[in-house]
């Protein structure tokens, strides 16, 4: 195994790592993300919190 | 007579509104009141729903509907308004300004750390969203047909430290009609703002103080917004904002959000008022002289009796006497009164009906009107008809005309089918794709010289550069898609089409509205489920969201796109728009089973308003492509290239993580080797394609990554071209992805969700057998 092969590993792993985060983020949240601002039970999750902010 | 028999271009004054429940209070709500008049416009194509004119605006009703009201006629409608006489100039009140309740620096405020918290209520179609947008800072979507925010959405105040401004769906009055309208009814009443920002379609100003005369009545801090001035002044209307800030008693501010004009005004009255907690200086506007004062007495005699009840639910006192006469169930049950309260309150309603000669609703409804007229009366000289309303009136002679409403709509969608598969998506797509190929063929000759392990290499070529470069290259066609669809949506022509097809949508037990949720269902389903929440009824809103997965989604383009080119390169537009019309077909014939079984009934009454038509603005289309294409990217970069990784992982390796030098001894072939035979009958009993219609489960574009991924040469090769067809009938049709599925859920609940995988999965599977079955009996190999 190379230098070379060793940043590949790296790269790919740290893109893997991102992506599975943004899915997570986004199943989180709700929505599809497909732009749709009036997206979705996700807001009542973020209403709900801002509303014990209050 | 009815309305039901007035003439296109005749006009009638209304003399009694029947029909009942919320339908009937809707109808009052929306101005049809006894004295209106009423102008029939037009009929749509099909003889059914009629367009109305009253109180300056365009009204679609059923004929079933009008039959309902009757009217006596007049000679003719007025259409030039009467203009008012030139009162004397009235002195500005100084309503929201430090001075009139109060010296500057001075009044009772709130501490210096409280969230002001405001609510942005109006009409539909009014504004709310641009004048969100512009508080805000926000991007939010806006269209131009009424429902377009099924949603609240909150922000803060650009530049305003503690303040939180809450978008709502847009309402007609606070006796809520369909769901979206709870939202913002309920957030008013339960959610107590520190102050309300009504905002008012000055261009349509009686029926908008409407829901103004209610809202004051809420007895929460309140500015008004006079929304659209630049088009009314254009026009040669004008308004005496002080006059009418003296009759409504609160601040009233001119403004136009699209163009950023008088916005800052607005903020200052807003933040202050809410501040120092002004509230409305009146809410009460029956007056005891007028039609004998019936509903003067009727009104507060109910205040005195339910002062106690309502103080104790936190009820404004005025709000909660105007429901209780309108037997207002929620408000009622809410005030928790006693049995005697209750029959009194029908004896004291009772009275007011027989003095008045009208039903309470009716004559609470005619009260308001009447001071709304007197407002309008007094403070608006109303403009010539619009540029906008006569051009208007121009289009729809072509695109709701009688004969040529529905050609029209076939060319229209023919037209963006056309120009999305063949000329603008197409040709951007062929672009991109050769940028793919040879980014592609510069970092396997990278890979090659820098010696990098064959099993890496492997991964970034056949793995991520396959899978992800092959869905990307989908993106034009994508964002050209959504940019027709966004043009229609904006110019308001979605709403005419709901207009015209309500007829055609009663035959399979929908209403006209429910086209709006399956037209956006070409773009994604996700929105189109959420859009399904401005339908009135419990019954069409279920109904439309399980037809919507019948539309095909922009996320199966790729599919079709992969298969269309592999296979039948010479017939793509007409394979391409087959698929779409069996959608259709499907989807028609999925709504009669659901009509005759699960949804027995009938649609909701058609009532809607026809907004002008408005030439979409460049930024806001730009904007929604960009969010558009945002998503499909970071959709490429997330899920489609964990898919694409653990494709090739599962199908590069064996049980015992060695490496296969045949993808048939693979994890993968031996996984979805158990599920193929399922897929036998249709002539896909592949491992391979059942991979990868099992991850398009995740993201449909999925298809084509794990597609690319698995079949690293030709897939003409493996596939055969009725195996192709029956594939790409089945795609059409199987479940819809995750996030579908999901708002489904959210709408529905879970037993729903479940069932619409089930039985989108069944009908794909019948209907690919059939295709299948076609191709063969016709010789196809």
């Amino acid at each position: 195994m190379n230098i070379g092969d060793i940043i590949i590993i790296v790269l790919l792993a740290a893109a893997a790592a991102f992506a599975l985060r943004t899915v997570i983020r986004r199943r989180r949240s709700g929505g599809c993300g497909c732009g749709c601002e009036g997206c979705t039970a996700g807001c009542d999750k973020r209403t709900a919190g801002k509303k014990k902010e209050q | 007579m009815t309305l039901e028999e007035l003439e296109i271009g005749h006009s009638a004054r209304i003399t009694a509104v029947g029909g009942e429940g919320a339908l009937r209070q809707h109808f009052l709500d929306m101005g049809m009141i006894q004295g209106t008049e009423v102008t029939l416009v037009k009929l749509a194509p099909l003889g059914d729903p009629m367009e109305l004119r009253l109180h300056g605006y365009e009204l679609t009703l059923r004929r079933e509907d009008a039959r309902k009201i009757e009217a006596e006629p007049i000679d003719e409608a007025r259409t030039e308004p009467k203009r008012s006489k030139k009162n004397k100039p009235v002195a500005h009140p100084g309503l929201g300004e430090s001075g009139i309740f109060h010296a500057k620096d001075d009044g009772d405020p709130l501490p210096d750390d409280t969230v002001l918290r405001f609510a942005l209520v109006g009409n539909q179609n009014s504004g709310k969203t641009t004048l969100f947008n512009r508080l805000t800072g926000a991007n939010r979507h806006v269209g131009n047909f009424p429902g377009v925010t099924v949603d609240r959405k909150d922000g803060p105040i650009k530049g305003r430290k503690n303040t939180i401004v809450t978008d709502l769906p847009g309402i007609y009055s606070m006796s809520p009609y369909s769901s979206e309208e709870i939202v913002s009814r309920s957030f008013v009443l339960d959610e107590k703002p520190h102050a309300i920002i009504n905002i008012v379609d000055v261009t349509n100003i009686d029926r908008n103080l409407y829901l103004t005369m209610q809202l004051l009545e809420m007895n929460i801090p309140m500015v008004i917004a006079l929304n659209m001035m630049d088009e009314f002044n254009s026009n040669g209307g004008s308004v005496d904002i002080n006059a009418m800030e003296l009759m409504l008693g609160v601040p009233v501010v001119p403004i136009s959000a699209a163009k950023n004009e008088g916005i800052e005004e607005l903020i200052e009255h807003a933040v202050h008022v809410a501040h120092y907690q002004e509230r409305p200086v009146r809410q009460d506007f029956c007056g005891k002289d007028k039609d004998g004062g019936a509903v003067h007495r009727c009104l507060h005699a109910i205040a005195h009796l339910i002062e106690d009840h309502a103080e104790e639910a936190g009820l404004p006192l005025r709000f909660a006497a105007s429901k209780a006469a309108e037997n207002d169930e929620l408000v009622l049950k809410k005030l928790g009164l006693e049995g005697n309260e209750v029959e009194t309150i029908e004896h004291i309603a009772l009275q007011m009906e027989r003095e008045r000669g009208l039903d309470r609703a009716a004559a609470i409804a005619d009260m308001r009107y009447k001071y709304i007229i007197s407002v309008c009366r007094e403070t608006v000289v109303k403009p010539r008809e619009s540029r906008e309303h006569i051009r208007s009136g121009k289009i729809d002679r072509v695109l709701t005309g009688r004969f040529t409403a529905i050609p029209m709509f076939i060319l229209i969608m023919a037209a963006v089918f056309f120009l999305t598969f063949n000329v603008i998506g197409a040709g951007l797509q062929s672009l991109l794709e050769t940028g793919v190929e040879a980014l592609t063929s510069t970092v396997d000759e990278a890979l090659s010289r820098a010696e990098i392990h064959e099993v890496l290499h492997s991964l970034i070529i056949d793995g991520i550069f396959a899978g992800v470069g092959s869905v990307l290259s989908f993106l034009p066609i994508i964002v050209t898609l959504f940019f027709f669809l966004s043009l229609l949506e904006d110019s308001g022509y979605i709403a005419r089409v709901a207009f015209f097809m309500d007829k055609l949508l009663r035959r399979l037990g929908l209403s006209g509205r429910s086209i709006v949720p399956m037209l956006i269902g070409f773009g994604c389903t996700v929105p189109a489920v959420m859009a399904t929440r401005t339908l009135p009824s419990d019954r069409d809103r279920k109904m439309t969201i399980l037809l919507t997965p019948f539309m095909s989604c922009t996320a199966k383009l790729p599919i079709y796109a992969f298969f269309v080119n592999a296979f039948f390169p010479e017939k793509k537009a007409l394979i391409m728009i087959g698929l779409y019309l069996l959608g259709i077909l499907t989807g028609i014939f999925a709504a009669f089973l659901y009509k005759g079984t699960l949804f027995k009934g009938e649609p909701v009454p058609f009532v809607m308003e026809l907004p002008n038509y408005r030439l979409p603005a460049a930024k806001n289309v730009l904007r929604l492509l960009w969010d558009k294409a945002k998503d499909f990217l970071t959709r490429a970069f997330s899920v489609i290239l964990i898919a694409s990784m653990a494709v090739w992982l599962l199908k590069s390796f064996d049980f015992s993580f060695n490496m296969v030098s045949n993808s048939q001894d693979s994890m993968l072939a031996i996984i979805a080797g158990g599920i193929a035979p399922i897929l036998i009958p249709l002539g896909l009993g592949e491992w391979r394609i059942t991979t990868a219609l099992i991850t398009g489960f995740m993201a449909k574009e999925n298809v084509v990554s794990v597609l690319n991924v698995l079949y690293p040469g030709d897939v003409t090769a493996s596939v055969s071209v009725l195996g192709a067809m029956s594939l790409l009938v089945f795609s059409l049709l199987y479940t819809p992805c995750v996030a579908a599925i999901a708002s489904v859920k959210r709408e529905m609940g879970g037993k729903w969700a479940l069932a619409t995988v089930l039985w989108q999965c069944g009908i794909a599977w019948v209907m690919a057998l059939i295709v299948r079955l076609i191709g063969m009996a016709l010789g196809a190999a």
